[in-house]
């Protein structure tokens, strides 16, 4: 089973996501905050990190350079998650190390379509 | 020193140097002539001791004739010979005696000499001539005469000489002098020359300088070089213009910087506007992303499993409702602080206690304070506290001020503490909010009431909220008459004090609209038949407060609503603002007199439909329905008279605004067709929470409610509706099935002022009623 990190403070957004994964299959672990961001990529090896970059503590900018910074598991793919819908925020998170880019309120299904382009669909037979 | 100064002494200083040059020409004129005259004095001694010499010798000679023909001759002298020459001998004396008027002190001494001598002489020669026929013996000599003359011939030599001596010494002295004079001329003159030119030289220099330096000055500072300063060489002209052209710079220099100020400040505003933009989109997008995403899954969920129990589903639905909460508490927010921005909040006066209020709101906010493990505390002397002051804007004060405190706290206590004082002769309450929080520091704490600004940019992150609770808060507390203030230490916690009028009477506060038919209505209930259905809405501009009071009460009687203006300018926002159906306008007012407000009315598009009724004590009937006026009336108002006006000009099929809230069924639909067909505009819904907004922003002028709503919905809109002073107002129909509940009906009944209950079979009465 594919494991994704999560990492988004707002509890609500965390739940929701966090659920949507779940149906999908994924083994989700959660974050909320840039620190355990990074402690968790580091302990977790999840095969991918969802990174909102309003995070508190250490925003998401920095935990992407720091895992990208890391060594072993420095190739993880990271997609970036923010509220902020302006243009160079995209270029500010592919800049950071991040591979993709969505913006809240997230499209669902575009999010999926990226997760399985990068690192393919989760094991069939999980529950929907 | 001024120019005019400078130049002034300068030909002052010429003047007196001629001046000294013609003294000393007079000076030395003087003593030339006085040498002068002496020298003449000498020359004409001179010239009389010769011809006396010569007369003397002449004399002589003869007396020596006489004296050796008396010696030859013995007595042959004749006398007459004798008399004769005593005759000259007399002449000569008084020549010589003459001579005293060509002496000086020089030549004095020679003179009384000559004078001396000569004298011996004569009175020789005088003995000589009388004795002439003497004896021998008794005569005086030839010797003796000889010698005589030649002494005296001596005298009148040596005094020759003195006389001489005094004329070429008197000549030496003239030229001497006018050597002098002629050098003192011309050292003067020359020194005049000098003196002229220098000064002129130095005039020339000193101008040119200074308005090189001015022309130099004013180019740079046209130039732009604003802070340059022109030197002041001078206190004079020069100077003065100088210092007023650094004078001016100076000004120009400060009104540049005030402008640049300016446009720094809009730049600010307008980066924190953007920045605020940013964020308000990013606030925006956090519940929505939620709200969404969880409606999305719930789609999936009930798609995935048609037998999905609704109850798993209701926390999922409460988040979405929260969210949902949430993004409009934001936008009503933005929208508040656009209103105030525009000046188009209106505040309402109700009296309310004020201590009750704020234990109320401390008790909604605990759920909030436990999040953070906070402790609210409530304290205060006071048990209750009447205020007079707008109740909803009140409590948005201290909900944010609460809600900050409790959000920027943890583990620790939010006290909220209340006092009365007085200050200028007014009472006062003062609240204070105090928290054990992050506290901000002195920079933050400076610009925590401005729009759009949080204490930074991180704390959005962190603490999330758009930053404009307090800006908010702030205009508020002004809007209301008072004022708020924080203090803060970083670590510590922060304390908001806010302090507000015990009776808010500010101009720009009017009374809430219908409120005296409220109370009527809480302390003696009507039959809801008698509550008229759709009401009149009428604005009195009257600045008489009495007659103002008389003409409202008796359109309240009448079962409309009232809005009251004390003049002109205040009438006329109430009008635009409110769009009345009537206005009753006294025509003798001071500033804007009724006639101008008529014309104000009728020239605008807003309000020119609106029927207007003058009021005067005189008849202006005439004029006043030429310029406009619906009617008539003289003061002091006949009720009946304005009662018959009133439904005149405002005829019942009018299109008035119902607010209907029940689910979709074919029922609504007829009944929404129905009261198109009466003439009212129809606002449907079946969200209660919906049902809330659209009463807050439109104000309809009759809600039906339906009970078929979930039971928890009706309640907290009969809640929500009758929290809102404007809103309470309303009068709410219950459509009711024929077996609503009593106790329902109870319910209801103690929170709306003007409930009445329908059923819903008996819709046709309902309209009737509405109709009338």
């Amino acid at each position: 089973m594919k494991r994704i990190l999560l990492v988004e403070d707002n509890e609500m957004n965390r739940d929701m996501l966090s659920r949507r994964l779940a149906r999908r299959g994924y083994d989700v672990v959660l974050a909320i905050d840039g620190e355990q961001a990074v402690t968790l990529t580091r302990l977790g090896r999840p095969d991918l990190v969802l990174l909102d970059m309003d995070l508190p503590i250490k925003d998401g900018w920095s935990a992407a350079r720091e895992i990208r910074a890391s060594g072993e598991y420095a190739s993880v793919p990271i997609i970036a998650l923010t509220a902020h819908a302006m243009s160079d925020d995209r270029a500010r998170a592919i800049e950071a190390g991040c591979n993709d880019y969505e913006t809240k309120p997230l499209d669902f299904a575009r999010l999926v379509s990226k997760i399985e382009a990068l690192i393919g669909p989760a094991n069939a037979g999980a529950p929907r | 020193m001024n120019l005019q100064k400078r130049l002034t002494l300068a030909i002052f200083g010429v003047l007196l140097l001629f001046a000294v040059n013609v003294v000393t020409f007079a000076i030395g004129n003087k003593a030339i002539r006085e040498s002068l005259d002496a020298a003449s004095d000498a020359a004409h001694g001179q010239v009389n001791a010769s011809g006396v010499r010569q007369e003397l010798d002449a004399l002589h000679k003869r007396l020596l004739v006489l004296a050796t023909l008396r010696d030859s001759v013995g007595t042959g002298v004749s006398t007459a010979e004798g008399t004769r020459a005593r005759g000259d001998i007399l002449l000569i004396r008084q020549r010589i005696q003459r001579m005293t008027r060509n002496t000086n002190a020089d030549s004095y001494d020679a003179y009384q000499a000559l004078l001396g001598s000569a004298e011996l002489m004569f009175q020789d020669w005088d003995r000589f001539l009388r004795q002439l026929r003497d004896p021998p013996p008794d005569r005086i000599s030839i010797e003796d005469m000889k010698a005589r003359y030649a002494q005296t011939i001596a005298s009148l030599k040596d005094f020759e000489s003195a006389v001489l001596a005094v004329s070429s010494r008197q000549s030496a002295q003239v030229e001497k002098a006018g050597r002098i004079i002629g050098r003192i001329t011309i050292v003067v003159f020359l020194a005049s020359i000098f003196l002229t030119s220098v000064l002129g030289f130095l005039l020339i220099r000193h101008t040119n300088e200074s308005l090189r330096l001015l022309r130099e000055g004013t180019v740079r500072i046209g130039s732009g070089a604003l802070e340059y300063q022109i030197p002041v060489l001078s206190q004079d002209e020069f100077g003065q213009l100088a210092r007023a052209f650094n004078d001016m710079a100076g000004r120009v220099r400060a009104a540049v910087a005030e402008v640049e100020a300016a446009r720094r400040n809009a730049d600010r505003a307008n980066a924190a506007k953007s920045s605020f933009l940013a964020n308000m989109s990013h606030e925006l997008r956090t519940p929505l992303n939620a709200i969404i995403g969880y409606s999305e899954m719930l789609v999936e969920m009930t798609a995935d499993d048609a037998e999905l129990p609704a109850r798993e589903l209701s926390g999922d639905l409460q988040r979405i409702h929260t969210a949902g909460q949430h993004l409009l508490s934001l936008i009503n927010n933005v929208l508040d602080l656009s209103k105030i921005e525009t000046g188009k909040m209106t505040l309402y006066r109700e009296s309310f206690d004020a201590v009750a209020a704020l234990r109320e709101l401390a008790a909604t906010m605990q759920t909030l304070a436990t999040r953070n493990k906070n402790r609210i505390e409530v304290n205060g002397s006071l048990d209750r506290f009447e205020i007079v002051t707008d109740q909803t804007r009140f409590r948005q004060i201290f909900a944010n001020l609460l809600s900050n405190a409790c959000k920027f706290t943890e583990k620790g206590v939010v006290s909220v503490s209340f006092e009365e004082f007085g200050d200028q002769g007014a009472q006062w309450l003062r609240v204070k909010v105090a928290d054990t929080g992050i506290g901000m520091e002195r920079e933050q704490l400076a610009a925590i009431f401005d729009a759009f600004v949080q204490a930074d940019s991180s704390t959005t992150k962190k603490y999330g909220g758009t930053g404009l609770g307090l800006a908010l808060s702030r205009q508020f507390c002004t809007l209301l008459g008072g004022r708020i203030r924080a203090e803060s230490e970083p670590g510590k916690g922060s304390v908001f004090t806010v302090e507000l009028p015990l009776d808010a009477l500010a101009a720009s506060i009017q009374a809430a609209p219908a409120s005296e038919p409220d109370r009527a209505a809480e302390t003696e209930p009507a039959p809801p038949v008698e509550t008229p259905g759709a009401v009149s809405n009428v604005l009195v501009i009257d600045d008489d407060a009495d007659a103002r009071e008389l003409t409202a009460r008796a359109l309240r009687q009448e079962g409309c609503h009232v809005w009251l203006a004390e003049g002109g300018k205040q009438g006329l926002r109430l009008a635009r603002e409110h769009r009345p159906d009537l206005i009753v306008l006294d025509l003798s007012m001071p500033e804007m007199d009724g006639w101008e407000v008529l014309s104000v009315l009728k020239d605008n598009v807003e309000t020119r439909d609106i029927p207007v009724v003058l009021q005067s004590m005189h008849d202006a009937r005439d004029e006043g329905l030429q310029r406009g006026a619906a009617e008539f009336i003289e003061k002091p108002v006949n009720r009946r008279r304005l009662a018959e006006t009133l439904s005149r000009l405002t005829p019942r099929d009018r299109s008035g605004h119902v607010l209907l809230i029940e689910t979709a069924s074919r029922m609504r639909d007829e009944l929404i067709a129905e009261l198109g067909s009466e003439g009212w505009y129809v606002s449907v819904t079946e969200q209660a929470s919906e049902a809330l907004a659209i009463a807050r922003q439109h104000q309809p002028d009759l809600i039906l409610l339906s009970l078929e709503l979930p039971s928890e919905d009706v309640f907290s809109l009969s809640e929500e509706l009758s929290r809102h002073q404007q809103l309470r107002r309303i009068p709410v129909y219950v459509l009711a099935g024929a077996e609503m509940e009593s106790d329902t009906a109870r319910r209801l009944e103690s929170r709306l002022d003007k409930l009445v209950v329908q059923p819903r079979a008996d819709i046709a009465s309902l309209l009737d009623r509405v109709a009338r």
